[in-house]
């Protein structure tokens, strides 16, 4: 019971610190594919420390709005993050850890950082608005489906009581159902956190940006603000993917702590490589690759009825 | 007992609406004094009547029927009742008039004095009396009569400014829709009589049979559903909603829908109760359509209220969701997603009520101040307008389901609906369930699109024209009427608990062999919970941790950043010297990605015509673009055509204009009736 | 008694089927003349009956009244009307007289048919009044489809009137005074009314020809 306490501390530190750190390991795991050295693993880091010491330039043409959004959006992503337990057991039984409030923190954010890119008015940020509008609206049911079949396996749409119902077996990746979901998770991944092949975020192309086409008027501190909250976002994500398919190690909490950054880092490689192996679609054919992704989260429903594990 | 009774307190609230119309008469040649005093009025009457309605609802014993006045004409007799489900949507009238009313004493001087302010006063008074006997009708003859009254007040309101040819054509479609929604009403009505030989609204229909239950299930679908505008008896909503004034779209959006909600829990849940697993599965589907094409509709308009009207049909069909819900829950013999299902539905309606209310007068504030309400014409108002501003961003985010507000809580309540409704025993429903869930999702993902384009486009960015550079701030009761309900949206939103209470009352009356006692804890700020299942949520919680999150981070960031304040400089445009608002994404194209991939819907219609000679060197290009209803093009445009064509050929083969031939008919018709009463006797 | 009214009530049907047979609109009016004397004398003996017995003139009054305006006023205004008109040559029926009459017969058979089905006069001599009167009433009907010009479309009319007429007094002994001179007066105005259209569709087409009206139509 007195875990319990740190749960909060942790929960925090985890997020704080790992978020920059993930995207370093993954442009690094790139660079290696490519033959490159690639930039240093705390790299984001270093664009944070840069990023605080530069003065703010903002546009006249903004309001207050503007100025809000990248708190909203680091608080949102941060508060969404506090749901998804690293360590299921000591999350405090009555924290109120749904996913599907977690789903709408993260659309919190999203509504500020769409509506936040129309204010400097210039063309680039309706445009990553508009086809962030797009992507979201046809990615969003494979996420909920995917939570949903795991809910259902689960007995409950709390993540913490998801992620016990996993580390008991009810979800394993060796079974169809908890392949067929974690492929269904692992697509939509892409175009949440704004990846190869829905988006580049390597380049400043206007053909291809979305994300980066939304945060293009930040700077400073609110530039720093807008990426922690992205990295935390794809955090969030790895810790959904780990909590759900990879429940083991939970011998105990040390134990567990030591095991969940090799969880999120194998993750990490996954990702990477997946990215590399893949190229950016054309923005109309953004639709097939959420379809493929639905098409699967549908699969991994119909896998749970069909192949008996709802019985067991 | 002396004192002071919900029937005291209902007639009183009767009254002074009639007073307060017939004051507004009185007073037509003194437009200021008979404006507000028929608001004021109105506004009492709204206390009186929330104040009833609390009164039933906390109470343990419903207000049992009676007759105020009893006609010439048998069984018609004005006979009001209250009960915990009418009083429930009594309280959610008398909220939103009174801050319709509140607002309408700024609204009306500014806009509606053109015409008669008496007259829309008069109208105004008399709508509201006729939703609150709809809401509290006894019996279904006197309930049919205020229906039709209903809707014929509303067609004058939606006629109001008839002088604009499109808006005649929103009024002419509205009548012939509820029209026939109406006859479909009083079809189901008299079966109800025939079969039950009463025509309470209480009436037990234990002994009709399936069959004939499944044809007045139906009709009452249609009746309703027309009324409530899902799909597909929807098309005359989006226009109908923008033709009326403000504050009325406000009052048809937020209180007249729901009075369909009313009568399909009341005649379907109540009265039919739920017979066939099939009646469930149909107002699940078509409120999953509904919410749905709803929301993707919405998303692609570019008139802010025709916008806020496709929302309203989205968010009725998340309502009739949670009703197919329950009542599929409840034929299989699932108590827990029967109850929940029902209070997600009713609660949903509430929080529709407040926010929607709330947006539609944001919508009328804006087309006050800068007299367009079309988005390709607007942008940057929020640094003329900030408060509207704020109150529509509020206002959006509820809509949007997002966490701080009201909006949140029911489509929560209605996704664990749909996953308690999930069982192994519903074998091919489950496929349903799961539509249900992605449809949710993709409603969701559309509605914060729909409202960032609304937000964004309207208040962000730099005016698209001189109308909007020239928008000032408008009056503060319109301010204070929409800063009300955009508190309670809030307010509910953060702490829901004690109306989830009000409802669950109702939902026990509902399904009383229902075992479970619904919400577990007592105290109004604890988290919501189930005892059936071990879920939890409480917005409180995760609010309180997205507050100080933010707080923490701002109190950390501002006093280290104060050596580095926020430089000023223009936006960044690449180079070239002079951005224009015409450069801005517009409206239009801002949803272009979406109704592109989703073209199966929308049917858009794009026309490229270039002038001038040469091909590599036109002198012009005009470009139109448009997204047309899939369900208007498709369903009642071949429809309409077809009556034409046929109507056409009737006119050639069988109303030639041949006296003889009449004549004809009349003696072959009455040939056949004699024949017909001697082969059946 | 009753025989002579079944007599009669033959009579006025045969009579009826004269109005059908009449090629020229003359003999039509011929044959309505016919049925309105022998209505009069229906009516003239079932009043005199009355008088006999309850001292009332009311019927006897009813058969004066129907002397004046159904044989006398009424056919001596169409004939006026005819031959002011001067259109008798052309041929005005659609289908050929024998065919008209066979399907007049079928009708009467057809009454017959459903009037046997009803309860109460499903036989004796009320059910053959009534099918003879019914009868009347249909084919007046008939008249009316079959011929093309508007003088047709009045003597139908009247035929019809007629055949009401005798229905109801067969079937309730004759109604109140009040109500048959009601209904006298409007035949009155019809035949007025209609009589006056005839000479406006004349004046207006050159013919009274009633499919001419079809161009009316919008």
């Amino acid at each position: 019971m007195a875990l319990q306490i740190v749960y909060l501390p942790l929960q925090l530190a985890i997020l704080l610190t790992m978020a920059p750190l993930i995207n370093g390991i993954i442009k690094k795991i790139k660079a290696f594919t490519q033959k490159r050295k690639g930039p240093p693993l705390l790299q984001q880091y270093y664009d944070f420390i840069k990023l605080w010491h530069k003065t703010p330039v903002v546009s006249k043409t903004t309001s207050a709005f503007f100025l809000m959004t990248p708190y909203v959006v680091f608080a949102a992503s941060l508060a969404a993050g506090l749901l998804v337990p690293a360590y299921y057991a000591i999350a405090p039984d009555n924290f109120p850890a749904d996913a599907i409030v977690m789903v709408s923190l993260l659309a919190l954010g999203r509504f500020f950082m769409m509506a936040a890119a129309l204010d400097p008015a210039s063309a680039f940020g309706g445009m990553g608005s508009s086809r962030e509008a797009m992507i979201s609206a046809l990615i969003e049911p494979s996420i909920l489906v995917c939570l949903f079949t795991a809910g259902i396996a689960s007995g409950s749409t709390d993540i913490p009581l998801i992620f016990s119902a996993a580390a008991m077996g009810k979800i394993s990746l060796l079974t169809p159902f908890g392949f067929v979901t974690f492929l269904a998770i692992f697509t939509a991944f892409f175009a949440e956190t704004a990846r190869i092949p829905v988006d580049d975020p390597a380049t400043h192309l206007e053909l291809t940006m979305v994300h980066e086409a939304m945060v293009l008027e930040y700077s400073g501190r609110h530039l720093l603000l807008m990426e922690y909250g992205a990295a935390i976002k794809q955090l969030i994500l790895l810790m959904l993917m780990a909590g759900l398919f990879l429940p083991f190690g939970f011998y105990s909490m040390a134990v567990a702590l030591l095991v969940f950054p090799l969880k999120i880092l194998l993750l990490a490689v996954l990702v990477a490589i997946a990215e590399v192996a893949t190229v950016k679609l054309r923005l109309f054919s953004v639709p097939n690759l959420a379809a493929i992704a639905f098409i699967m989260s549908v699969l991994g429903f119909l896998q749970f009825f069909m192949s008996g594990e709802s019985h067991g | 007992m002396i004192g002071i009774t919900a029937k005291g307190l209902l007639e009183s609230a009767l009254g002074l609406y009639f007073a307060a119309a017939i004051v507004s008469l009185v007073f037509q040649k003194q437009p200021k004094a008979g404006v507000a005093a028929c608001n004021m009025l109105c506004m009492v009457a709204s206390v009186c009547c929330g104040a009833g309605a609390l009164m039933v609802l906390l109470a343990r014993a419903p207000l049992a029927g009676y007759s105020g006045f009893q006609f010439a004409v048998p069984f018609v007799a004005v006979s009001l009742q209250m009960d915990k489900l009418s009083a429930f949507f009594v309280l959610c009238l008398a909220v939103v008039v009174f801050c319709v009313s509140l607002y309408a004493m700024g609204y009306t001087r500014r806009v509606i004095s053109q015409r008669s302010n008496g007259v829309y006063g008069f109208l105004y008074g008399l709508f509201i009396i006729s939703l609150l006997w709809v809401l509290t009708a006894e019996n279904t003859l006197f309930f049919y009569i205020a229906w039709e009254m209903m809707s014929v007040l509303s067609f004058f309101m939606v006629a109001w400014h008839a002088d604009k040819a499109e808006n005649k054509k929103a009024a002419t479609t509205y009548i012939i829709m509820t029209h026939l929604a109406a006859a479909f009403l009083l079809a189901a009505f008299l079966m109800l009589y025939q079969h039950t030989g009463s025509f309470s609204v209480f009436a037990d229909s234990s002994g009709m049979s399936a069959e004939v239950k499944n044809i007045v299930f139906l009709f009452f679908i249609v009746g309703f559903g027309t009324k409530a505008g899902i799909l597909p008896f929807h098309i005359w909503l989006p226009y109908a909603y923008p033709a009326a004034p403000g504050s009325i779209s406000a009052l048809m959006s937020a209180i007249m829908s729901k009075t369909a909600v009313y009568g399909v829990v009341r005649f379907v849940f109540f009265n039919l109760e739920i017979g066939q697993t099939w009646w469930g599965a149909l107002l699940l589907i078509m409120g999953l359509l509904s919410a749905v094409l709803g929301s993707a509709y919405a998303f692609v308009q570019t008139d802010i209220k025709r916008l806020l009207a496709y929302s309203s049909i989205d968010n009725i069909g998340i309502v009739f969701m949670g009703l197919g819900i329950s009542a599929m829950s409840h034929t299989a013999g699932n108590h827990t997603g029967a109850f929940i299902g029902m209070v997600a539905s009713l609660f949903h309606s509430f929080n529709h009520a407040l926010f929607k209310g709330s947006l539609f007068l944001s919508a009328a504030s804006v087309e006050t101040a800068a007299k367009t309400r079309d988005m390709n014409r607007l942008g940057g108002l929020i640094k003329t307008m900030p408060r509207t501003g704020v109150l529509l961003l509020c206002g959006g985010l509820s809509v949007a389901a997002l966490i701080p507000f009201n909006g949140f809580v029911s489509e929560w309540m209605t996704y664990r609906a749909i996953f308690t409704a999930v069982t192994i025993q519903s074998e091919g429903l489950n496929i349903l369930y799961l539509v249900a869930i992605a449809g949710l999702a993709m409603t969701g993902a559309l509605a914060v699109a729909a409202y960032v384009k609304l937000f964004g486009i309207v208040f962000l960015g730099k005016p698209r024209s001189a109308q909007a550079e020239e928008a000032s701030e408008v009056s503060p009761a319109m301010i204070v009427a929409n800063g009300l309900l955009t508190a309670m949206c809030l307010m509910v939103g953060v702490f829901p608990v004690t109306i989830i209470q009000i409802i669950s009352k109702i939902a026990m009356d509902l399904y009383p062999s229902n075992p479970m006692i619904p919400v577990q804890t007592s105290s109004w700020y604890q988290p919501v919970s189930f005892t059936v299942s071990v879920d939890k949520i409480a917005p409180l919680l995760a609010i309180f941790a997205l507050i100080s999150i933010l707080t923490v981070t701002i109190l950390l960031i501002l006093p280290l950043a104060k050596n580095r304040p926020v430089r000023r400089c223009v936006t960044w445009d690449c180079g070239y010297p002079k951005l224009t608002p015409s450069m801005q994404y517009s409206a239009t194209g801002f949803s272009k990605p979406i109704v592109i991939v989703l073209r199966m819907v929308f049917r858009p219609l794009r026309k490229k015509t270039v002038t001038g000679s040469h091909p590599y060197h036109p002198q012009g290009i005009d470009y139109d673009t448009a997204a047309y209803s899939f369900v208007e093009t498709n369903l009642y445009k071949p429809f309409t055509r077809a009556v034409y064509s046929a109507a056409n050929r009737m006119q050639s083969i069988v109303q030639t204009g041949s006296v003889r031939r009449y004549l004809g008919y009349i003696f072959f018709l009455l040939l056949l009736l004699m024949a017909y009463n001697r082969m059946v006797p | 008694m009753a025989d002579l009214f079944k007599t009669l009530s033959v009579l006025i049907l045969i009579s009826s089927f004269v109005v059908m047979a009449g090629k020229r609109i003359e003999s039509a009016v011929a044959g309505y003349r016919l049925q309105s004397v022998l209505i009069a004398l229906a009516v003239g003996i079932e009043g005199s009956e009355r008088f006999a017995h309850e001292k009332t003139p009311d019927m006897l009054l009813m058969c004066l009244l129907i002397f004046l305006v159904k044989v006398v006023w009424i056919p001596n205004r169409l004939c006026a009307a005819q031959a002011r008109l001067h259109s008798a040559s052309e041929k005005d029926f659609i289908l050929n007289i024998p065919i008209l009459v066979l399907l007049c017969s079928l009708l009467v058979v057809f009454i017959h048919f459903v009037f046997s089905g009803i309860e109460g006069i499903s036989w004796g001599p009320l059910h053959d009044r009534l099918v003879n009167s019914v009868s009347v009433v249909f084919i007046g009907m008939l008249f009316m489809i079959s011929r093309k010009r508007a003088i047709g479309q009045i003597i139908g009319f009247l035929v019809v009137e007629n055949g009401l007429f005798v229905t109801a007094m067969f079937a309730t002994g004759g109604m109140p005074l009040v109500v048959e001179l009601g209904i006298l007066a409007d035949v009155l105005t019809a035949v007025m009314v209609m009589g006056a259209m005839v000479y406006a569709i004349h004046d207006h087409f050159d013919s009274i020809d009633i499919e001419k009206l079809n161009h009316l139509k919008g």
